[in-house]
């Protein structure tokens, strides 16, 4: 019943960060929802490390599915990101909110990170991986200081700039997404509890 | 640690109780195993389906190869779920859209039929209003403009016995005066107050029009019946010789001066002549319905310039 409940609240997650991306364009912030849901997984002694690695591995291939990425690619790494707060034994749930938010940024901008580096490691390498420096004042600073490598550093600061706002955006919604999943796992409890008295 | 995880083991399943001081060291570790080997699988799937996927496919290995032909199965029916739910959820938004545009096309169509039924009553008025100032201009004389502001209805029939305008005595109406509308003769002011007054029908048992059968000529005296069910009047002293045939036209004779001549009356519905007796009775349908009176003419100042209350007031002159 409770892995059910998951499986269908990561459903909604996904259809609230398609439908989100779809309505407004959130470019470069676009949050990772899911991810706080298996880090929720993570760290709560309730769910065994089977089972949470079960469900992190289903609510990974329900996003491959949905959003069209690389069939493993946020199957891995939300296996990995459970394994490694089961491991770390974070307990952000006893820490508030700003804690939640914290730790939350830093570890989607882990989690994109690793998607970018597997990305470059299993596919072929882009014919032209450079970006030129934005205009303005700043692309003029850019190219003075590097002159020909300016491209670059323009692709360095795309990446950048992709990785801390996906990790703000995430980290930023984590409280809600905790929430939501919280809600879920005590439901099933008061279920089971009222069931058993009645 | 593994005291602990057995007595969560024994404290959990009572039938467990007598096993787990023999197994439960061994149980929990097979468990702790299991769960890391699962969790190291899982991992590990997504690990290789990745390195198959994007791999070049004139690099791929046989491993790659099968992994893929493996995953086409799981993908297509992933894809096939996903395309059932996506239908379901468009199913549904397009329902929701269509009720919502439902609704708007309901409300549209309400306010439409609205105007529709304004435009109607405003080519009525419109209509009544124009044949009104034909009769104005037909007529002469001083006219004064009114609305029916309230009806006296008599019950079976809802007919109207009596009607109440929005003109009195402050605009110079007084009792008497010939009460015209676009389709004909009304009736006569009965009774004028301050700002309305009453208006006696033709219809009215009361009532008194001499009259003139426009195509014979044959005057006569028309009277209301005051009938419950129908508005209709009588010409009384109409000569037996007078060859009148239904549908003839009715109008005032002018005689008397207590109305205008020329003006339409009724039409001649029935026609009763006896063996003896010098009169025929004919009856009249009246040429206004007067369920419908909205606007008439009060008519204050005669065509040839006399005052018809001046008239009307006068002691009506006896008839035979």
């Amino acid at each position: 019943m409770k892995n059910v409940l998951f499986v269908a609240l990561a459903l909604v997650l996904l259809i609230v960060q398609s439908s989100l991306s779809a309505l407004v364009s959130l470019h470069p912030f676009v949050p990772n929802l899911l991810l706080p849901m298996v880090l929720y997984l993570g760290v709560t002694p309730d769910v065994t490390l089977g089972r949470g690695a079960a469900l992190a591995f289903g609510i990974g291939v329900l996003a491959d599915e949905v959003t069209g990425a690389p069939l493993g690619l946020d199957t891995f790494i939300f296996v990995a990101a459970f394994l490694l707060t089961r491991v770390a034994g974070l307990r952000l749930f006893l820490r508030g909110v700003p804690f939640q938010v914290v730790a939350t940024t830093g570890i989607a901008m882990i989690a994109a990170g690793a998607m970018l580096a597997l990305c470059a490691i299993f596919e072929e390498p882009e014919a032209f991986p450079l970006v030129m420096p934005p205009l303005g004042v700043l692309g003029t600073i850019t190219t003075m200081l590097w002159g020909e490598d300016a491209p670059l550093v323009g692709r360095a600061t795309e990446l950048a700039t992709l990785l801390v706002a996906t990790g703000l955006a995430t980290g930023v919604l984590s409280p809600l997404v905790y929430a939501a999943t919280r809600r879920a796992d005590t439901f099933t409890v008061r279920t089971r509890r009222a069931a058993t008295e009645s | 640690m593994a005291r602990g995880a057995l007595s969560l083991l024994a404290s959990r399943r009572p039938e467990c109780r007598a096993r787990a001081p023999r197994f439960g060291p061994v149980v929990s570790q097979f468990k702790r195993i299991r769960e890391i080997a699962i969790a190291i699988a899982l991992l590990a799937i997504p690990f290789f389906v990745l390195n198959a996927s994007l791999r070049d496919p004139s690099r791929q290995s046989w491993l790659d190869q099968q992994i893929l032909s493996l995953l086409s199965g799981v993908q297509s029916g992933g894809t096939s779920a996903a395309r059932v739910f996506s239908q379901f959820f468009d199913d549904y938004v397009y329902l929701v859209e269509v009720r919502e545009e439902n609704a708007r096309l309901e409300t549209r169509i309400a306010r439409l039929e609205a105007e529709r039924h304004q435009l109607l009553d405003e080519g009525l008025e419109n209509r009544r209003l124009r044949s009104l100032l034909q009769l104005r201009e037909r007529v002469g004389g001083e006219l004064i403009a009114a609305e029916v502001i309230s009806r006296d209805i008599a019950p079976p029939f809802f007919r109207v016995t009596r009607v109440e305008i929005d003109r009195g005595s402050r605009d110079r109406v007084r009792a008497g005066m010939p009460v015209l509308s676009g389709q004909g003769l009304v009736g006569l002011v009965q009774r004028a107050s301050g700002r309305s007054c009453e208006v006696q029908l033709i219809v009215d048992r009361r009532a008194a029009v001499d009259v003139i059968v426009q195509r014979t000529g044959a005057r006569g005296m028309l009277r209301g019946t005051g009938e419950d069910e129908r508005y209709m009047a009588r010409i009384q002293y109409l000569g037996r010789e007078d060859a009148l045939r239904v549908g003839d036209l009715v109008h005032t004779s002018g005689l008397g001066q207590r109305f205008p001549p020329s003006i339409l009356v009724g039409r001649v519905t029935r026609i009763v002549r006896e063996d003896f007796g010098l009169y025929q009775e004919v009856e009249v349908s009246p040429a206004v319905d007067f369920s419908r009176l909205e606007e008439v003419l009060i008519l204050t100042e005669g065509a040839l310039g006399d005052t018809v209350a001046d008239v009307a007031d006068e002691p009506p002159a006896r008839r035979p």
